[in-house]
């Protein structure tokens, strides 16, 4: 609770934001269970401040990091990325771009070099979760997932993986860092990765699985997890193999809509992916841009942005002010309607 | 390729070998909050902690100080054409150095500066290209040496640490692989083979030529049929591949090539694979620059140290500052290598002039 207060410091958001944290995650928290472990102190303080302090982050990461190996698991699809066994009889977490169309055919590769069948279910596209489960009733290694809500910025954290693919000399390859944020879908970490950990897991440093490795970009600390709120949440639908493709959250919106994804940045927001025929495509605006201005007020980081586009009205014509490698542009777009609320 | 990107703005979803359309379907990161629908997920945010708590902040970095001690006073830096190419990391008072052999192989002159500005002329004694380790000699210059420990007792989760970026900065990390060997690569010659070719008895078209490889540095064209290497006739692609790979990068090789009705001999020197290679593999192009050669060392211990491949030759310190091994190779945005201890000892006895 000490931390959550102590973030509200560095950030001119922090006030708002914590105000609907608290509003929507505070009964969550309160059911949550709390883990009282052995070296807590250290991971409690902002930073280590001594050897003794990193001693303690490591023995408490050793302390559950067998059972996590055991099970982390490489998932062969389509591709080859990874997964985790949440349950004693075989239910893997992984990212929905790894586990793929629901059931299919994927073959499960086990730490100790195992193979074994196994079949999608369901996949939540826009939050990238999947769910797999191994033909057969086990018992499996497993690990328990964490409860939603639970990681917050600046908790130490390590992922699990195989990246570039499965290694058997090398094993699963571990990293360790801490929680730099997390939204309702998404969890940033500096814990590094890349292709072929998609669909890895995140743990906690009790050992619970609290996000499932997903997504980067160039930066060694954009580092993106689905959260296990997403996978909660949508539990039932992956289990029954449905495919979700939108969140429900969008079928009320009917202000501005503009089409794009973004990630926070320095003098704005930088566009990640331009939906398909939507008001940014046909405009022009490209992965990349950074987007500085909206009708001349700066923007300031992703939460802003939304708010400038989404309280506009459907066919308002909005100036856009970008940088795009180096240059600075303009565009007036007439905003569009939501796909998902037409 | 020489500055690593790190704020660039590309997303990419992790996919490794994606095929098909998900991978393009699943980069969404949609969350806005400001419009609660009814059955809306509960909006849960948290700020950014501040980048000087992040794991290689400043904060963080500050509780490995005794390693940093060492870390800045036993590290040299390698100059050639105004910049650092390479660190490398002192081993006795009297001025030598261990680095990467292999990033002097261009033979230009170079300058050795300690972290605290002062300048050397230095001299190549020996290397062992094997392990990829040179000894270097800079007389007059007074760094203090680091002491080696056994890396015996590291495993998943040790913490480690180095001098960073330019040698001034600490880079934190964990051991976070099994201790193996990395097997030899040879060196490749730049070219795609047409696969079209391999029922005849005439040679193997080359169906791309990789800019600034090797063939194309020989002038090789898309097109040319490849007849012979050396002594060898050729008939198919796998024999191509097979008489390459015996040769290291650096070594030449003589190709005999038929370009319409012309018949050419070509000197080739072969590059390293992932000199040629790495732009056409995804996870090396998000790594950004990546050690030039990353393969063929009888062991490594590896890290998730955040080095960029300037900072090899820097010695992987424990919490005590006692160097674990010689980083060697950064592979990619998830893996450093390091040669352990115990092998870095024994080649640096080998490569010690004998005392008079």
């Amino acid at each position: 609770m000490m931390r959550r207060f102590h973030w509200l410091r560095f950030s001119p958001f922090g006030v708002l934001f914590s105000v609907i944290w608290l509003a929507a995650g505070s009964p969550v928290l309160a059911e949550g269970k709390v883990e009282v472990e052995k070296h807590t102190h250290a991971l409690e303080k902002d930073f280590p401040e001594s050897k003794a302090d990193l001693i303690a982050i490591q023995k408490t990461m050793l302390d559950v990091l067998d059972q996590a190996k055991a099970a982390t698991v490489g998932i062969v699809s389509k591709g080859s990325g990874s997964g985790v066994i949440i349950s004693p009889d075989g239910y893997v977490l992984t990212a929905g771009h790894v586990s793929g169309e629901p059931d299919a055919d994927v073959t499960i590769v086990t730490t100790n070099g195992e193979h074994l069948e196994a079949t999608s279910l369901g996949n939540i596209v826009f939050a990238d979760a999947g769910l797999v489960k191994i033909n057969g009733d086990g018992p499996f290694p497993y690990v328990e997932m964490g409860e939603p809500g639970q990681a917050n910025p600046g908790d130490w954290c390590f992922v699990l993986g195989h990246p570039g693919g499965i290694d058997e000399d090398r094993g699963v390859v571990l990293r360790i860092g801490r929680v730099i944020r997390r939204r309702t879908t998404t969890i940033q970490t500096d814990c590094k990765l890349i292709g072929g950990d998609s669909g890895g897991p995140l743990f906690n440093m009790a050992g619970e699985v609290i996000g499932i490795n997903s997504r980067i970009s160039m930066g060694l600390d954009d580092n993106y997890h689905v959260t296990i709120r997403a996978f909660k949440r949508y539990w039932e639908k992956m289990r029954e193999s449905q495919l979700v493709r939108i969140p429900r959250t969008y079928v009320v919106r009917n202000g501005g809509y503009l089409g794009v994804n973004k990630v926070a940045h320095a003098r704005g927001v930088s566009l990640t992916v331009i939906v398909g025929d939507s008001p940014a495509e046909h405009a022009g605006l490209r992965s990349g841009d950074v987007i500085t201005h909206v009708n001349d007020e700066p923007v300031e980081g992703t939460f802003d942005f939304s708010r400038k586009v989404g309280s506009r009205k459907p066919n308002e014509v909005v100036k856009f002010t970008f940088e795009r490698e180096g240059d600075v542009q303009e565009r007036m777009i007439e905003l569009g309607t939501h796909p998902a609320s037409s | 390729m020489k500055h690593r990107i790190h704020l660039a703005v590309v997303t990419c979803s992790l996919c490794a070998l994606t095929s098909g359309g998900w991978a393009r379907e699943v980069v969404a990161e949609k969350e806005e909050p400001e419009q609660k629908a009814e059955k809306a997920l509960p909006f849960v945010t948290s700020y950014k902690l501040s980048p000087d708590l992040f794991l290689n902040g400043s904060k963080v970095v500050s509780a490995f100080s005794d390693a940093e001690e060492v870390a800045l006073s036993s590290t040299v830096k390698f100059f050639k054409e105004g910049r650092v190419f390479i660190l490398g990391t002192a081993i006795s008072g009297d001025g030598y150095v261990v680095t990467k052999a292999s990033e002097f192989e261009d033979g230009l002159p170079f300058e050795v500066e300690t972290l605290k500005g002062e300048r050397f002329d230095a001299e190549l004694i020996d290397v062992d290209k094997d392990e990829d380790i040179a000894l270097v000699k800079m007389p007059g210059g007074k760094v203090s040496p680091v002491e080696w420990t056994s890396s015996k007792e590291t495993s998943h989760g040790t913490w480690v640490t180095s001098a960073g970026v330019r040698g001034e900065h600490l880079a934190v990390g964990i051991i976070s692989a099994n201790r193996r060997e990395i097997p030899r690569r040879g060196g490749v010659l730049g070219v795609l083979l047409d696969p079209h070719d391999d029922d005849k008895e005439l040679g193997v078209g080359i169906s791309a030529v990789r800019p600034d490889s090797p063939a194309d540095k020989v002038g090789l064209l898309k097109g040319d049929l490849i007849t012979g290497i050396g002594e060898k006739k050729i008939k198919n692609r796998r024999q191509i591949g097979r008489v390459i790979e015996r040769h290291d990068p650096g070594e030449t090789i003589e190709l005999t090539i038929v370009r319409g009705e012309e018949n050419l001999t070509v000197f080739a020197t072969l590059a390293y694979r992932s000199f040629v290679f790495d732009p056409l593999d995804r996870n090396q192009r998000m790594s950004g620059s990546t050690s030039i050669r990353k393969a063929g060392f009888s062991e490594v211990l590896q890290s998730d140290l955040p080095l960029p491949p300037e900072a090899m030759g820097t010695a992987m310190l424990d919490l005590d500052g006692k160097a674990l091994g010689l980083n060697i190779a950064m592979s990619d945005r998830v893996t450093t290598f390091a040669l352990p201890s115990e092998l870095v000892e024994r080649v640096i006895a080998d490569l010690m002039p004998a005392k008079e």
